[in-house]
């Protein structure tokens, strides 16, 4: 069992008298200020905030590195990376790489805060002069949103084993005195946040749309493409500025389901012209492609590489630095695209359309609410699904495999769509009968994709030297056949996979999703209303 | 964790400056270090300005009861388990256990906090007990002082013998020169004679008006000036004793 050191936050003035706490306490001790450390510190974190919702934070100045915990307690220290953006990997190894792997993961660490911070440290002392806790001033000023300036003082405390006494007699003091305290669950920057105006946003690569339960399907759809719009907006800088893989990754979702929401609208809307935004959003799609599936071999090196006996791995370096090569010319292409005024004026268009779709009036003679609409809209998917599934045998041919997976993508969207409208713990254990399916699916196209590719890549970097030429094609040889090997056992559990997710449990669920509303006793009126 | 027990029958050679200076160096570079004073005298406690609790005693310990008598030092990563006065009677208590617990009680007590330290330091009081006995089934490694001298190496000779009789591994066994003094001929005389014994470790300890100066000012030497002559010292036997213990 390993002890827990206590250790607690209370906001104070910036005049705080840190050496008046000595003499307030019984007995004989006394405060001594051991150093004062200034300096300007900024705070690092993913797009996504997946340091702060791991309860950590990590600051550097320069390029000495701090990582904290959600209390403030400094978890390493330590020299980092010199770049602006730095990943996990970057780090030496040590507390911090240790600490931010799991909340990092693939994406970039990004300047979120810069703050000045004066921070000075006491220690209390007993008769002994033996430190029996230790304390730090902490006064942050943080450029500040719209308001000038924000300013902000906080007294942490930590405790000392076996000298808890003292840490709460001083506790007890401050909290009579009224001070404000960090609670527990709270991190240490969220007054710092709230302060300057930054809002630390919990949305993952898709933003969770809440649909109105009663909501008409006109505005249903509205709300969805919206959001969706939103999230293909917030992905296009960071992409365009190549700051992580993960851009790029969520950026061709929300253009898929962009896609898939537009397949919706078309059957809705016969009478709006949709032939538009379905080539233009294809276009879009088609001109990430490339840099993705670079970003996919080059993320999967680690794995190759231990595939591979260390024969070959001359070899793949060979292919690595030939699809670096190979993707930073198609980034270039890529990033003219994205950075068009093509591009611009589509999207602009599209949110024109979305705020301007025709009122469910005007289109008399279908299901008026999104809930109903949504409800056929996923019986039908899947009964689809179960039809294409029951059909795939073991020599049905890939194409059959590839259709499967995109219909079950396209029942995966309107779960996601409209779970809000749904009862949510059936929609929960749905997707994860689903995500297995999606799994299998995913993984067998995977392995074929990169197979091809490996097959016939060709390095648009010159290799002079012939030998390395054939080095280079033994490794992919190499790697060509292990993923066969496993693309077959993949296969091969696609039968086993399939009955699970069209067993009875999926039909109960996809029976209590998609019952009418008319039966619903929850419901507030008829579907037709209004 | 690792056990490293400092140890002479003989007193006065340098075991609680060495005990001290040692955790310090090893907490310094990143071991998480528990110091236990074994004296009863306190003298390590002493230089940590720390004082056992009201209710620890030597009936504690043997009970287990160690977690909440542990104290954090002033330095991060380097606690400290306070002696007691009545640890002068910890002999005594160790021989009315059962036979079979008598020898391995020690080593019982401190396994629980394999998990939460790299370092387990003991500093011993001089004596060939039962106690000692226990200090010597418990340790990974026994790091002797020996001041360049006669009756410091019958000291060392007593432990060897020891170590026959309870039938336990010699090669826990480091040895090396404490307090020694260049102006001596004597010390030169028998370091140059015992130095080949490769007991011996080649870092020695000078003797330094620094570590006496200890008494003073209450603290590691490496505390008061890391760069300090006698701080690198102990840094450097640190990492010598930690070489040599390394396959344990
Ligand atoms: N290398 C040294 N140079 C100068 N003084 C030293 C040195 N080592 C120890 N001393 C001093 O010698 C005295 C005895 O040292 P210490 O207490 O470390 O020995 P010990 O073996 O632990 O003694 P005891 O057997 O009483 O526990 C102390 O006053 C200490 O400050
Ligand atoms: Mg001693």
């Amino acid at each position: 069992m390993i002890e827990q050191i206590p250790s607690s936050i209370f906001f104070v003035d910036a005049d705080f008298d840190v050496a008046a706490i000595a003499l307030r306490l019984d007995g004989d001790y006394a405060v001594s200020e051991e150093e004062v450390d200034r300096g300007e510190e900024e705070f690092l974190d993913t797009f996504e905030w997946g340091l702060y919702w791991s309860g950590l934070a990590l600051a550097r100045r320069g390029r000495r590195y701090r990582l904290f915990s959600a209390d403030g307690v400094v978890l390493g220290e330590g020299k980092g990376p010199r770049r602006k953006r730095p990943f996990w990997w970057d780090f030496p190894d040590g507390p911090i790489r240790d600490g931010i792997t799991a909340g990092a993961d693939i994406r970039a660490l990004c300047p979120k805060l810069r703050m000045s911070r004066v921070r000075r440290s006491f220690h209390l002392l007993n008769v002994d002069e033996k430190t029996v806790l230790r304390l730090w001033l902490d006064h942050v000023v943080v450029g500040g949103d719209n308001q000038g300036p924000v300013e902000q003082t906080q007294l942490r405390l930590a405790a000392i084993r076996g000298y808890e006494h003292e840490y709460q007699a001083v506790r007890r003091l401050l909290q009579a005195e009224g001070l404000g305290q960090l609670v527990d669950g709270m991190h240490f920057l969220d007054p710092v946040f709230a302060g300057a105006g930054i809002t630390v946003e919990s949305v993952g690569s898709k933003t969770v749309v809440i649909l109105e339960r009663d909501i008409s399907m006109g505005d249903g759809l509205r709300q969805v493409g919206l959001a969706v719009l939103g999230d293909i907006r917030r992905n296009l800088p960071g992409t365009i500025e190549d700051i992580d893989t993960e851009f790029l990754h969520d950026l061709r979702i929300s253009l898929r389901r962009t896609r898939s929401l537009l397949t919706l609208f078309c059957k809705v809307f016969p009478e709006i012209h949709c032939n538009h935004y379905r080539s233009e959003f294809r276009w879009i799609t088609q001109t990430t492609g490339k840099v993705r599936d670079s970003d996919v071999y080059l993320l999967k090196e680690g794995e190759y590489r231990s595939m591979l006996p260390a024969s070959l791995h001359s070899g793949l370096d060979g292919f690595v630095r030939g699809m670096r090569a190979y993707r930073s010319r198609e980034f270039r292409a890529m990033k003219k695209q994205l950075t068009s005024p093509r591009l611009a004026r589509l999207l602009k268009d599209w949110q024109h359309f979305l705020e301007n779709l025709p009122q469910p009036a005007e289109v008399a003679g279908r299901d008026l609410l999104c809930r109903n609409f949504a409800a056929k809209a996923v019986r039908k998917r899947f009964r689809k699904i179960l039809a294409e599934g029951e059909k795939l045998g073991p020599d049905s041919p890939d194409t059959m495999l590839h259709a499967l997976r995109i219909e079950a993508k396209k029942l995966r969207y309107l779960l996601e769509f409209f779970h809000s409208l749904f009862p949510a713990e059936d929609v929960i254990l749905l997707v994860k009968h689903l995500k297995k399916l999606q799994n299998n699916l995913g993984d067998y196209n995977d392995l074929s994709v990169q197979q091809e590719m490996l097959g016939t890549f060709r390095s648009p970097v010159r290799v002079e030297d012939p030998k390395q030429v054939l080095v280079i094609a033994a490794a992919l040889g190499g790697l060509v056949v292990r993923l066969a090997d496993r693309q077959r056992q993949v296969r091969g559990e696609f039968d086993s996979t399939f009955a699970d997710f069209s067993g009875d449990e999926s039909r109960e669920l996809v029976q209590r999703i998609t019952r009418p509303a008319e039966d619903d006793h929850f419901s507030a009126g008829e579907g037709g209303r209004q | 964790m690792k056990t490293v027990a400092i140890y002479s029958s003989k007193g006065g050679v340098g075991k609680t400056a060495t005990a001290v200076n040692l955790a310090y160096a090893a907490s310094v570079s990143g071991q998480r270090t528990l110091l236990c004073d074994m004296d009863s005298q306190g003298a390590a406690s002493y230089y940590f300005r720390i004082k056992a609790k009201k209710k620890f005693n030597s009936d504690k310990l043997l009970d287990g009861d160690i977690a909440r008598n542990i104290r954090g030092t002033d330095f991060s990563g380097l606690d400290l388990l306070p002696a007691h006065f009545s640890f002068r009677n910890l002999d005594l208590a160790l021989n009315e256990l059962s036979k079979k617990k008598r020898r391995q009680a020690l080593a019982k007590l401190f396994a629980p906090f394999a998990e939460e330290y790299d370092i387990l330091f003991l500093d011993c009081p001089p004596n060939l007990t039962l106690l000692s006995e226990n200090i010597i089934e418990a340790a990974d490694i026994l790091v002797c002082p020996v001041v360049p001298t006669t009756l410091s190496l019958i000291a060392l000779e007593q432990l060897l013998k020891l170590f026959k009789k309870l039938n336990a591994d010699r090669n826990k066994i480091i040895a090396f020169f404490s307090m020694v003094e260049r102006r001596k001929s004597m010390h030169l005389a028998t370091m140059d004679k015992y130095s080949k014994y490769p007991l011996f470790l080649k870092t020695f300890i000078p003797y330094l008006a620094e570590i006496e100066k200890m008494g003073i000012l209450r603290q590691p030497v490496g505390a008061t000036a890391r760069q300090s002559p006698a701080a690198r010292q102990y840094e450097k036997l640190w990492q010598e004793v930690l070489q040599r213990g390394e396959p344990v």
